[in-house]
């Protein structure tokens, strides 16, 4: 390998390609999120044969520019130009086919499916041709796993980098790079280097963004700074030095001024941890004196977020905790915060602020008995904390009563640090205390560390920027593979504490290859849960059946089981509707009212089979079925509202005008309609056969097809697929309206069976079409699911029903029956997918 | 002064107030279209309705700030009605019957608790499991009519339909208990974290709040809420049969929604749900005097429905404008933001199982 990519390499330096068109131009965009602006009419442009980085801080706006030029994000206002051709509400598709490919930091794969399918997903997206051999692109950018592997099983490392080869597979005519060597490690951060010289030399321009200076230096052409959404200026390879590009990214002088304390000179040690193991670290034996600041570094992923959660209990197999000599004898949270110990996490969203409440609400929900007494929490001792407390420390905000969402990232991290102050603990440990946090704001938030420890607190600091940690701690524990691997005491500087992480034993991400390879029960679990469930249903018939068949002699013949298969087809065309929608994460609850509309709908316009009433009937139903599936997909994708919320208000709407329509029962429904479908072969009437080939081929589009594929796809991960080009909302749209069709189809033949016009007659079916589609392997959350199964579970359902009237069970026993198999089969499926999850 | 009003705007905002406008606003126009249901008798109509919707929607309410929906009301009230019928025959004690349907209640919601809750199954299909199970075994037990008179006891019906000042004596234990729920909702501690746990659970969780007894007291309070509204609803109709719940699936989270509750889950407004309740009666109530029938009654309430619930989630997202997106046609709400809000750190992979 080192060979060839030196002469690339040479080849390169010598002849830069050069042309003055530009490939990607951005112009005047501004962009605005809920209380940030995130760009401010900014000017970016690429062109062809060249690097052109993007440096910035977290939270500087880089990756949004990038969003905006990759279609994900729309701009408030500027143009993007894609090979001198404006691009501005295309989406990410347009973007893809005018020849602009992203590599995302946070990838845009679909961790659930293999290697090859996602490159496949790539290339359906954009409607070009699958490569025949699509493990040759793998060859060609000697990427260290199989097509087969699912990408769930590769390291970060080996996602990224599959990630940015993806992307360059396509030669695209601009190439977007966000942060592509965050997860590498030095020997794969130097092939993908080659790679993106060797793209560079065939002519795409590409765009760099990263904050690593060093490699920006060896590889990029120009260099752009953006701060606060702003862009700081442009410069060329040789017209910078590292300590300027700092400051321009920074906005301060580099010399960040850290408050002055004293050494503590307690010497009582208030957390002692001995052999703490969990997922990822251990052991590790740690202590934090009264008085002082302890860092923790280390590079990222080597086990310091776990480590930080497992001294709160979180996800912690063993070890000892000790507060103040007082050992912690339960692990969870709670015991901990009763123990003293604080945890503050840097992921706001996510771990530590509740969003839509109110700034003195987040501030105070945990301040314990300063509230009041009894579990009271009295709202003048409220507001006077909340006074306190945002003087002490600038905290800025127009009302008490603001939601924290509209504050600045630097805002709301002061008011998660100013939470422990209220509350006094012993031990405070803090995650990420600056991330996204500006300048100013951080000098706030290192005075509020420096003034715990000044009242004895000891407090613990996990940071990924060494120069916080180094002007901030009396002393540095350096981690390295989840274990300590050295402790830095004293004054100290950035350069030593990466150093000894960078020496101690290379980085994070050692092998980037398959590197946890799953269990033969894993593999198992995930290759054929719909095989599993289809084969369990299977079982299940049968046993029932056997039984029944010992118990009634009725039960073997054939009107009963031709009968039995007629029952079934409502409940198996609406189950198969159903799962089609959920294949792509959607939901429907009102299909029993859409059922008993058609019932209704035929009761009026179908009373004989003849071609009059037919030329009626067939556009009233095809026209249902639109409506209801169209106003659900209208009131889910455009006005963004809860599924099951949407739906169960369609369910009232439609449930509204079926008894507006058919007040009482009456009107006859064609009794041809039900005599000319139980014709069949055998006692197998012919519309079941029409049934299960229409589940086999849903089965097959299901795992075969670009668009069997592309709904599975859409299920995992809809950001995703999203990502790559495939039209989430209106395949997501276009499966309710399928599921919608497939009620109107079930209820046809209900029709069929009640044979007058019920305005109810549906309503019983929402528990059962559910029940079937978990009973065949669905799940909520999209992606997996079974057609052959859903329809083996309404057949397994209408078995219950066939047989209880035979073994002389109460009618009202079905429901329960119904229920409980429902409650059986997600939960088995549910302990499953934990296994899964758990081992994956 | 300004920050008075600043203040004012946050403590409360449009989305609690817009079904106050909406009560308002339906109340003039009844008033001058079908000013009879005005007249006493038609008041303690409304009120008394009204009371057993405000019971149970507040306990929707309390399903739904946790992030969860409850399909299983239906269910649960026609459990407690039908134990107070079952048992209720002539010479029997009240109180112990009484108790005894509350207890039936809280102990079902609490099975609903343990799946949704400790097992992290879906709560969409656990109340739907749950709403077949009760509804299939209390039909299987005591049959369609509960007993052979199928009478709720005469004590209870004289009590349910006593009145005071034509307020109908359901509205008034609604309103006790609506004073009471709001005042543990904001000024205990339990009370407030339980809007906290909706919004983010993680969070709560790492804060050392105690979510399993919070949700525990939850799930508990919602069944007896439905409990209390089941022996209500049984001692107003005398009669009542298995179908009694049917209108409260659809009812209680039209109510809760029109309260502008986020069913991402996070803080609900009491005052509010209750506003919610006397709207949807008085506008059945208005409709069936005007001279509907069910269905265009039923009608309405859908659109209620889909106008509550579109005007709140626009009001949301009216700053992002309307864009379609690929983020609702997701069940997991909460935490994952519209792409490109940047997340301060790295993503986090562990979710929480809800």
């Amino acid at each position: 390998m080192d060979g060839t990519s030196n002469v690339v390499l040479n080849e390169t330096d010598a002849a830069p390609y050069r042309s003055d068109e530009t490939a990607v131009l951005l112009t005047g965009i501004s962009k605005t999120f809920p209380g940030v602006k995130a760009l401010d009419n900014v000017t970016f442009d690429c062109r062809p044969g060249e690097v052109h980085a993007l440096v910035g801080e977290n939270g500087s706006g880089k990756s949004t520019l990038i969003k905006i030029a990759a279609g994900v994000l729309t701009p408030d206002a500027g143009e993007v130009y894609i090979a001198e051709k404006p691009f501005s509400r295309g989406g990410t598709r347009e973007a893809r086919r005018l020849g602009l490919m992203t590599a995302y930091q946070d990838t845009s794969l679909v961790a659930e499916l293999t290697v090859a399918d996602n490159l496949a997903l790539s290339f359906d997206a954009i409607g070009q041709p699958r490569p025949m051999d699509l493990s040759e692109i793998l060859d060609r950018y000697e990427l260290p796993f199989k097509t087969t592997d699912s990408v769930s099983a590769l390291g970060p490392g080996a996602r990224q980098l599959l990630e940015v080869a993806r992307a360059m597979c396509h030669e695209p005519r601009v190439l977007l790079l966000d942060e592509p060597t965050a997860a590498l490690d030095m020997h794969l951060a130097a092939h993908l280097e080659e790679l993106i010289k060797q793209a560079r030399s065939a002519g795409t321009a590409i765009v760099y963004v990263s904050h690593r200076l060093e490699e920006v230096r060896r590889i990029a052409d120009r260099l752009s700074v953006i701060r606060d959404g702003v862009l700081q200026g442009t410069y060329t390879s040789d017209g910078w030095n590292v300590d300027d590009i700092v400051e321009l990214m920074v906005g301060a002088p580099t010399e960040l001024e850290f408050p002055s304390r004293q050494r503590p000179s307690s010497e009582t040690e208030r957390l002692v941890v001995r052999d703490l193991t969990g997922p990822g670290y251990g052991p590790i034996s740690l202590s934090v004196r009264a008085r002082e600041i302890v860092g923790l570094a280390g590079a990222e992923g080597n086990g310091q977020r776990a480590l930080l959660r497992g001294l709160i209990g979180m996800g912690r197999t063993g070890g000892d905790i000790e507060v103040d000599a007082k050992r912690i004898t339960r692990r969870n949270p709670v015991a901990a915060t009763t123990a003293g110990i604080s945890f503050q996490s840097g992921d706001r969203a996510a771990e530590s602020v509740y969003l839509p409440l109110s700034v003195m609400d987040n501030l105070t929900l945990h301040a314990g008995s300063a509230g009041g007494p009894f579990g009271l929490a009295v709202f003048g001792r409220l507001r006077a904390m909340f006074r306190r407390s945002a003087k002490q420390f600038g905290i800025v905000t127009a009302s008490p009563f603001q939601p924290i969402s509209a504050l600045s990232g630097g805002n709301q991290q002061k008011v998660v640090l100013a939470r422990p102050a209220l509350r006094q603990p012993k031990v405070l440990v803090v995650d990420e205390p600056t991330q996204g946090v500006d300048a100013k704001a951080r000098m706030d938030i290192y005075r509020m560390l420096a003034d715990a420890a000044e009242d004895g607190t000891a407090v613990l600091v996990n940071s990924s920027d060494s120069s916080e940690l180094a002007g901030l701690c009396d002393r540095v524990y350096v981690m390295s593979r989840g274990k300590v691997t050295r402790e830095i005491v004293g004054p100290t500087s950035e350069n030593e504490i990466v150093r000894s992480f960078v020496s101690a034993a290379g980085l994070a991400e050692q092998s980037t290859a398959a590197s946890n390879h799953p269990s033969a029960l894993t593999r198992l679990l995930s290759r054929g849960s719909s095989q599993i469930s289809i084969l369990v249903l299977l079982l299940l018939c049968t046993l029932l059946a056997i039984y029944t068949g010992t118990q009634s002699p009725v039960f073997w013949t054939g009107p009963n089981l031709a009968n039995l298969l007629l029952l079934s087809l409502p409940l198996a065309f609406v189950a198969l509707g159903q799962q089609f929608t959920m294949l792509t994460g959607g939901l429907d609850i009102s299909v029993g009212a859409t059922m008993s509309l058609t019932v209704v709908l035929l009761s009026l316009t179908l009373p004989d089979v003849s071609q009059g009433s037919l030329a009626l009937a067939i556009p009233v139903l095809i026209l249902g079925g639109l409506a209801v599936g169209g106003f659900n997909a209208f009131l889910i994708g455009v006005l963004k509202v809860n599924p099951i919320v949407a739906t169960i208000a369609t369910t009232g709407i439609i449930q509204g005008i079926a008894i507006i329509l058919r007040p009482e029962p009456g009107g006859l429904i064609a009794p041809d309609l039900g005599e000319s479908f139980s014709w069949g072969v055998g006692f197998i009437p012919f519309p079941f056969l029409v049934l299960i080939a229409i589940a086999v081929a849903l089965e097959l589009w299901m795992y075969r097809s670009h668009g069997g594929l592309a709904h599975r796809a859409i299920g995992f991960d809809p950001q995703a697929s999203n990502r790559v080009g495939r039209r989430v909302a209106l395949i997501c749209s276009m499966g309710l309206v399928v599921c919608a069709f497939g009620a109107v189809v079930a209820g046809v033949f209900l029709a069929s069976l009640t044979g007058i016009g019920t305005n109810d007659v549906g309503l019983g079916y929402a528990l059962p079409c559910f029940t079937a589609v978990f009973l065949g392997g669905a799940v909520l959350s999209g992606g997996r699911g079974s057609f052959v199964g859903a329809v083996l579970g309404a057949i397994f359902l209408s078995l219950i029903d066939n047989v209880t009237p035979l073994l002389n069970l109460p009618d009202a026993a079905k429901q329960t029956l119904y229920g409980l198999v429902l409650f059986v089969a997600v939960g088995i499926y549910a302990a499953a997918e934990r296994v899964r999850a758990g081992r994956s | 002064m300004t920050s008075l009003v600043t203040d004012l705007k946050y403590r409360f905002p449009a989305r609690y107030l817009a079904c106050w406008g909406a009560l308002v606003l339906l109340a003039v126009i009844v008033a001058i279209v079908v000013p009879v249901t005005f007249n006493p008798n038609g008041i303690k109509v409304v009120t008394s309705l009204a009371g057993v919707l405000a019971l149970a929607s507040m306990g929707q309410m309390l399903i739904v700030m946790l992030g969860a929906i409850d399909l299983s009301v239906p269910a649960i009230i026609m459990a407690s009605a039908g134990i107070v019928v079952h048992f209720g025959t002539p010479g029997a004690s009240l109180p112990p019957i009484v108790l005894l349907a509350l207890a039936v209640a809280v102990v079902i919601s609490l099975g609903n608790w343990v799946f949704i809750t400790r097992l992290g199954l879906n709560s969409i299909i656990t109340t739907l499991a749950t709403l077949g199970i009760v509804t299939g075994a209390m039909a299987w037990w005591t049959g369609v009519s509960f007993s052979l008179t199928g009478r709720a006891p005469e004590a209870l019906q004289t009590l349910a339909n006593r009145s005071v000042l034509n307020l109908s004596a359901s509205f008034l234990v609604a309103l006790v208990v609506a004073g009471l729920l709001a005042l543990v909702l904001s000024r205990t501690r339990g009370g407030r974290q339980l809007a906290a746990i909706g919004t983010n659970r993680r969070a709560a969780r790492f804060q050392g709040v105690r979510v399993v007894r919070i949700e525990f007291t939850a799930f508990a309070a919602a069944g007896l809420l439905y409990g209390i509204a089941g022996v209500l609803v049984a001692g107003i109709v005398g009669s009542p049969d298995t179908s009694i719940g049917a209108p409260y699936q659809l009812a209680t989270i039209t109510a809760v929604a029109i309260a502008g509750t986020a069913f991402s889950g996070g803080p609900a407004s009491v005052a509010s749900v209750v506003g919610a309740c006397v709207f949807l009666q008085l506008l059945d109530q208005a409709l069936t005097i005007h001279g509907l029938a069910a269905g265009p009654r039923v009608v309405a309430q859908g659109v209620a429905l889909v106008v509550a619930i579109s005007a709140i989630t626009l009001g949301q997202y009216a700053l992002s404008g309307l864009r379609w997106s690929t983020r609702s046609f997701r069940q997991v709400a909460g935490s994952d933001q519209l792409e490109g809000l940047e997340s301060s750190t790295q993503p986090a992979k562990m979710k929480e199982t809800r």
